[in-house]
């Protein structure tokens, strides 16, 4: 395990799958950016999986009985910052340099929001970001603007 | 969707603008000279009355036009009219660019990390469907010349209703609304003039006086604000003026990037020049825009109102293409109107007559404000064919910039020692472009009747950046088409 790798890192697919109980989240554009706040419900159950050039987890999870948080990352650059206050809270963070030579997605832009069980899911992909957000109903904060606002 | 979405601030909108200038604008195929210099009412209707020669009103009143009527023996003259108009509009698209605000709380960062993305948005509930609305608008203006010069008080209000599909593809009456109030939406105009000291519910200064296009607005300033402006005519054909307007309505905030808010002893300063030859006027005008921001206040719960300020340029320039000078007399009766109109503003998004693609700015959760900038430009060409045939050809560009200061992640001091790797830094920048070619042609059916045909093309580009890596390039174009009907009395 390593903090920050320095080797070449490219892409699989990006996919979010939500189970009963753990919601897994998993990004492979070249930069991978996950930001967590969740106080509700009671548990709270991650996985999340980066692969890619820059790889940023910052995650606040205060619901209070139990907050859960495995992540993976494997990049030029790893970061992660973890705020956890409940019962009980666990943590296990691998880091490792690239270790994939399959290139990275390029995916068309796309933003999408869907309600899981614990909080909103919000993805924002776009050429090389990934950009995914998990937030309880009470730490989202969104606007829209536009044209047609 | 989620959660808290951020309550906007309606403002009367560019269509809205562009459909009461066009009501209140006299029925007829009239070009030129309309623009009077500055200090004068800025819509045609106003300045047709006030330029006609005196013809057949009462008594003195005759010097105000035709129409100006005397109020009993006060020595005041009264000048009324009225318009109202219908119309139909067409969008053929299914999508069109949103722009998405969020602020994420993350540790380190009290007020969380803003964000913006952009993204094409099914809007076929709105679009699959004919657009319709009218529009029904009535001024008054009394005036009174006496020793000490000119008094006159000014009223234009409207109803204007259009349709507004919700997502169900149910259709609803939408009304204008500014500071939340519906009367305010209704309410126009409203001035007291004396001489070159103008008070009240006026024409902005920034803006050029004329929009060339009926349903679908160009990207040009236009707005009605409170303010209180003072005009120096040092000729007939040259005028200095300086204004201090009420800037609420130039605020493009959004609530989560920004939360702006203007004050009334702390107004938007506009000065205008105006400079008119024998075919042309120019216009040259510059605005500061003053405002504070709480949004880091309301997030983090700490920290006080935070000053911002932006500025923004005008220059424009109309005049008139007598096409006999180079065809013959033949053409005497068939004048053309270029106008070029260019706006430029930095924190002042509002004055560009834009779509409301960026905020003013976006503040840092540490209170560090990054403004957007951009720039807006039109180029328009009406032509009188016949004394009852008028067309119209626009071109219309914007484009703007908006981002976040960068933040660190992982603060560098967060530790007893710092930390010895890099640190890894977030931030945004989104650019956006666009543009709208139109065309009209208006027919003056009967007096005071007239109807016109629009069709147009309208193209938006988005691309951002974050945390310096590129997102891709996002675009949408659709054409357009409306129809209108409108009558003045």
């Amino acid at each position: 395990m390593r903090r920050i790798g320095y080797i070449l890192a490219l892409s699989l697919s990006h996919c979010v799958t939500a189970g009963a109980d753990e919601l897994q989240i998993d990004q492979a554009a070249k930069a991978n950016y996950a930001f967590v706040a969740i106080s509700k419900p009671g548990t709270s159950s991650l996985s999340i999986d980066q692969h890619g050039n820059t790889n940023v987890i910052s995650s606040v999870q205060i619901t209070p009985d139990l907050n859960t948080l495995t992540t993976t990352q494997s990049g030029w650059s790893n970061t992660i910052t973890i705020y956890q206050n409940g019962s009980i809270d666990y943590v296990a963070a691998v880091q490792s340099g690239p270790y994939t030579s399959a290139p990275h997605n390029n995916p068309s832009t796309s933003y999408d929001v869907r309600e899981t069980e614990q909080g909103f899911l919000a993805t924002f992909e776009s050429g090389d970001v990934s950009i995914v957000s998990l937030t309880s109903e009470n730490m989202t904060y969104v606007s829209r603007f536009g044209r047609r606002r | 969707m989620q959660g808290k979405c951020a309550t906007m601030r309606r403002q009367t909108s560019g269509r809205r603008v562009a459909l009461q200038s066009a009501v209140i604008a006299a029925a007829s195929i009239m070009l030129l000279p309309s623009d009077l210099v500055a200090g004068q009412p800025q819509n045609a209707a106003a300045t047709e009355r006030a330029e006609t020669p005196a013809r057949t009103g009462s008594g003195s009143c005759a010097a105000y036009g035709p129409r100006a009527k005397a109020l009993g023996d006060t020595n005041i003259c009264v000048l009324a009219s009225a318009g109202v108009m219908a119309y139909v509009f067409k969008e053929f698209t299914d999508t069109d660019i949103e722009m998405i605000g969020q602020r994420i709380p993350v540790p380190f960062l009290d007020a969380g990390l803003p964000l913006a993305f952009y993204h094409k948005k099914d809007i076929s509930h709105e679009t699959n469907k004919i657009g319709f609305g009218a529009l029904a608008t009535a001024d008054l203006m009394l005036v009174h010349m006496s020793q000490a010069g000119l008094l006159r008080g000014y009223v234009r209000a409207s109803f204007d209703g259009r349709s507004d599909y919700d997502e169900d593809g149910k259709v609803r009456l939408s009304l204008p609304k500014i500071d939340d109030s519906y009367y305010y939406g209704a309410l126009n105009e409203a001035w007291v003039q004396f001489n070159g000291l103008k008070v009240g519910i006026q024409p902005s200064l920034f803006g050029f006086n004329r929009v060339p296009s009926i349903l679908n607005p160009t990207y040009t300033s236009e707005i009605t604000t409170a303010a209180a402006s003072f005009t120096i005519g040092y000729a007939r054909n040259f005028t200095v003026s300086i204004s201090a307007e009420d800037g609420s309505r130039r605020n493009y905030t959004e609530g989560i990037l920004s939360r702006e808010f203007s004050k009334s002893m702390n107004p938007d300063w506009v000065g205008l020049v105006r400079y008119a030859t024998g075919k042309s006027l120019y216009h040259f005008s510059a605005a500061r825009h003053e405002a504070y921001d709480t949004v880091v206040r309301d997030f983090s719960g700490e920290g006080n109102k935070t000053p911002v300020s932006g500025w923004a340029v005008a220059a424009g320039v109309q005049t008139k293409v007598a096409w006999d000078e180079y065809f013959g007399e033949r053409f005497k009766r068939t004048p053309g109107r270029l106008s070029l109109t260019f706006a430029a503003a930095d924190g002042a998004i509002g004055y560009l007559g834009i779509p409301f693609f960026a905020p003013d700015y976006v503040v840092s959760s540490s209170g560090e404000v990054e403004r957007s900038s951009g720039w807006s430009a039109v180029a328009a060409y009406e032509h009188v064919w016949a004394p009852a045939w008028k067309s119209t050809l626009s071109y219309s560009y914007f484009s703007v910039e908006m981002g976040s200061p960068a933040e660190a992640i992982i603060p560098p001091d967060i530790g007893p020692l710092p930390l010895d790797v890099p640190v890894t830094m977030m931030d945004f920048d989104i650019k956006v472009r666009g543009s709208v070619l139109q065309g009209g042609i208006e027919h003056k059916l009967a007096p005071g009747v007239t109807a016109g045909l629009e069709v147009g093309y309208t193209w938006t580009e988005a691309e951002g950046r974050y945390g310096g890596h590129k997102a891709q390039e996002l675009s949408v174009g659709y054409p357009h088409v409306g129809f209108y009907l409108r009558r003045v009395f």
